[in-house]
């Protein structure tokens, strides 16, 4: 580090203990969810737009993974985000708002299923590889072949053990959230997660063992 | 969080990783952005919400206040209009465009107090609102009466007789006390407020001699006036 670096470096570290800079700091500081969620309460539609550019992949892929089809889930999606919206006006920071989310999105599914007792869970999905530049074709093909596994596996898992291990990897939920989500108690979100992992792990590992 | 690290294995985690790549197609992006913007009210919208209750209240206000002025004018009687008194000048030239002259002062300053909105002088012109008209016209005499060519300077008598002339149309309260010329002493009985009347006779003050006298006569209807030839 060069001296006007460092030079450089304390001060603003200096200038950013004033009260006006912290205040300055704080705004450019990255809001959470539930502050955009207020903001939105307030009527700032930017703030939706930054919560919604935030969660809507992970929401979509949730749901695209439980549904198994791409329209389906569209729908839901599109329900997911119509309830949070109209909830608009009655949203209080009780809880965290990821939890809150796909709470939302779990009970829009339920609704789903039981509205349309025809559910079945063959997928339609075709999974989309995205090949690195610099990787060989065998290499490449292994890799595809353990992900199509992956994904047959994880649509063969029951609903609840899904539901428990796409809540963890797409919402980043904890057990206890999970718990929360689903509905459950928290030794029954631990046990549906760990069966989950435990069967997808053995999807993966499976070829590898037979070679 | 160890226990939900070991429970995830962080190989399927990776792979699940490399696996969910799907993004929401731009047209859903695009629609659930409209419905979040069109449930937001603007703050025109906002503005506009409040417009009708806020003309509604003013115009009920405004409808009572106009009612309620309407009202409070309709339980007040009209004052009788004052009668404009011809004005005598009393000079010794009479230039009859300075008579004219003055007519038009004093009727213009009689006018302008008939035409004052305060109920309770119109109902009873105190001899004080009624003072300054007359002055005034009394202060704008001599001036008027200057502008002549051989008129002669007014005397003071001429000009409080003018006064009390050019006053309006008094009361029945301002006429009493203007009637009232003798005091209740002399009032007492016939024959002292007769000689109070010789008295204001004998002052020159012919129109109040008179007045006190058809006062006497109405409350003594008894009474006979003294023939002067004996």
């Amino acid at each position: 580090m060069t001296t006007d670096a460092r030079f450089m470096t304390t001060r603003s570290t200096a200038l950013c203990r004033r009260p006006v800079l912290a205040y300055i700091r704080t705004m450019v500081h990255t809001p959470d969810d539930s502050a955009l969620m207020l903001r939105y309460k307030d009527g700032d539609v930017a703030a939706f737009d930054i919560l919604y550019r935030r969660h809507k992949d992970a929401i979509y892929r949730y749901l695209l993974r439980l549904c198994g089809h791409r329209d389906i889930a569209e729908d839901i999606f599109q329900e997911v985000w119509g309830k949070i919206v109209n909830a608009r006006k009655s949203y209080r920071p009780t809880a965290k708002f990821t939890t809150f989310l796909y709470r939302v999105a779990h009970n829009c599914f339920i609704d789903h299923v039981r509205r349309n007792k025809r559910h079945s869970n063959n997928t339609t999905l075709e999974p989309e590889f995205h090949s690195d530049p610099g990787e060989t074709l065998e290499s490449s093909t292994e890799r595809s072949l353990a992900r199509e596994r992956l994904l047959r596996a994880l649509a063969t898992l029951p609903d609840e053990q899904r539901d428990a291990f796409l809540l963890h990897e797409e919402g980043g939920l904890s057990v206890d959230e999970i718990a929360i989500t689903t509905g459950c108690n928290r030794e029954t979100a631990k046990s549906r997660l760990r069966y989950a992992v435990n069967k997808l792990r053995a999807a993966i590992d499976e070829p590898a063992e037979k070679s | 969080m160890t226990t939900e690290t070991n429970n995830s294995d962080t190989r399927v985690s990776e792979a699940y990783r490399a696996l969910a790549t799907e993004t929401t197609p731009p047209e859903l992006d695009d629609t659930i952005l409209k419905m979040a913007a069109s449930n937001v009210p603007t703050r025109y919208a906002r503005v506009r919400g409040w417009l009708r209750p806020v003309a509604w209240a003013a115009t009920i206000g405004l409808s009572l206040a106009f009612i309620l002025e309407i009202s409070r004018y309709q339980d007040i009687p009209v004052a009788p209009a004052p009668v404009i008194e011809k004005v005598e000048v009393r000079a010794i030239s009479h230039d009859a465009a300075v008579t004219s002259t003055d007519e038009d002062i004093v009727s213009r300053k009689l006018n302008k107090h008939a035409d004052a909105p305060a109920a309770g002088k119109a109902l009873a012109p105190s001899a004080d609102s009624a003072m300054p008209a007359a002055m005034e016209s009394a202060v704008q005499m001599p001036d008027v009466a200057t502008d002549g060519a051989g008129v002669l300077p007014e005397t003071e008598e001429t000009v409080r007789l003018r006064a009390s002339e050019a006053r309006p149309a008094a009361s029945p309260a301002e006429k009493k006390e203007q009637a009232e010329h003798c005091d209740a002493a002399a009032r007492a009985t016939a024959e002292s407020w007769y000689s109070c009347v010789e008295g204001l006779k004998e002052d020159g003050l012919a129109d109040a001699a008179r007045q006190e006298l058809d006062a006497l006569l109405n409350e003594f209807p008894d009474f006979r006036e003294p023939d002067p030839d004996r």
